[in-house]
């Protein structure tokens, strides 16, 4: 549950899991993912297992706030990735409360 | 998990666990002021009204992104949810719990139930009174250390064991949990990401 408390702390509702040693994701924690765990009783369980394993899908940083909105919602995901470079790498990400936070900056 | 607050929170109602409190907008509020309400309140949640013409609805953070296109041209109105996921303050967390996983939910309004069966939505919340909270998921997966074994207790699932990990996925676990610390001490230093909402709730 360190996971859980990682997320109070930051104040974040997902957290990205990376594989070990490299820049590749390895799968998104989310909120409600961690709830599941604990109802079902997994409170010993470790970040690799309670994971989503797909890859949340990306946005490159460069792209437009709109079409980035399309595909968060498009996708179901709770965030995207943001990827730079080439090749990409992943360099943060964007939430529902990211966005909700830019409409009030304008 | 320490053993003594996992041991006495089995039951716990969901008035002990709720934010107390709802921030209300007029349902004419453009999207763009109703997240200026959520930022300026630190909430992630607004209640919309309008007692003219009886509308009410829950507004979350997605449905503000929702509309992003035209943000002072919508209304609340227009991204609300109507009919949003409802609470006891009586009901045990465990039982709130399943039913925000079940429908995905992750904002619950705290309210009291209807003393009557009335027909629409408007007249219903006439008979309950004002929301007095909300509970999301976040509220509850920040005291999991208090709260585990009464989210445990709920009814549908309550059957499966404790699963001890085996040792490798503990390491391979503790591997990931090093990356992840470094990964979010780099993000913080360079500046430039943006791997967190804004905390502060």
């Amino acid at each position: 549950m360190e996971v859980a408390r990682r997320m109070q702390d930051e104040g974040v509702r997902a957290i990205i899991v990376a594989s070990a040693g490299s820049d590749l994701i390895a799968g998104v924690i989310t909120d409600l993912d961690l709830l599941r765990a604990v109802i079902d009783g997994h409170t010993e369980a470790m970040a690799s297992d309670i994971m989503t394993l797909e890859p949340p899908p990306s946005v490159s940083a460069g792209e437009r706030l709109g079409s980035a909105v399309e595909r968060l919602r498009d996708s179901g995901a709770d965030l995207l990735v943001v990827t730079d470079g080439n090749p990409a790498r992943p360099v943060g990400v964007l939430s529902y409360g990211d966005i909700a936070a830019h409409l009030a900056r304008g | 998990m320490s053993p003594l607050a996992a041991g006495n929170a089995t039951n716990r109602p969901v008035r002990d666990v709720m934010r107390a409190g709802v921030v209300l907008c007029d349902a004419d509020m453009s999207v763009r002021e109703v997240a200026r309400a959520m930022r300026d309140r630190s909430v992630r949640t607004v209640l919309a009204i309008d007692l003219s013409s009886e509308l009410i609805g829950l507004i979350d953070e997605r449905a503000v992104a929702g509309g992003w296109d035209d943000p002072d041209g919508r209304t609340a109105a227009a991204i609300m949810d109507p009919d949003p996921m409802i609470a006891s303050p009586d009901e045990p967390v465990a039982s709130v719990a399943q039913r925000m996983l079940d429908a995905g939910a992750t904002n619950v309004l705290v309210a009291h139930p209807p003393p009557t069966e009335e027909s629409g939505v408007w007249s219903e919340w006439k008979e309950r009174g004002m929301p007095l909270g909300t509970l999301s998921v976040a509220d509850i997966v920040g005291r999991l250390d208090e709260l585990a074994a009464a989210v445990r207790a709920a009814p549908p699932r309550s059957t499966s064991p404790v699963q001890r990990a085996a040792p490798w996925i503990a390491l391979a676990g503790l591997v990931l949990a090093i990356v992840l610390v470094v990964a979010l001490i780099l993000a913080y230093a360079n500046g430039t990401h943006h791997l967190t909402n804004r905390p502060g709730l």
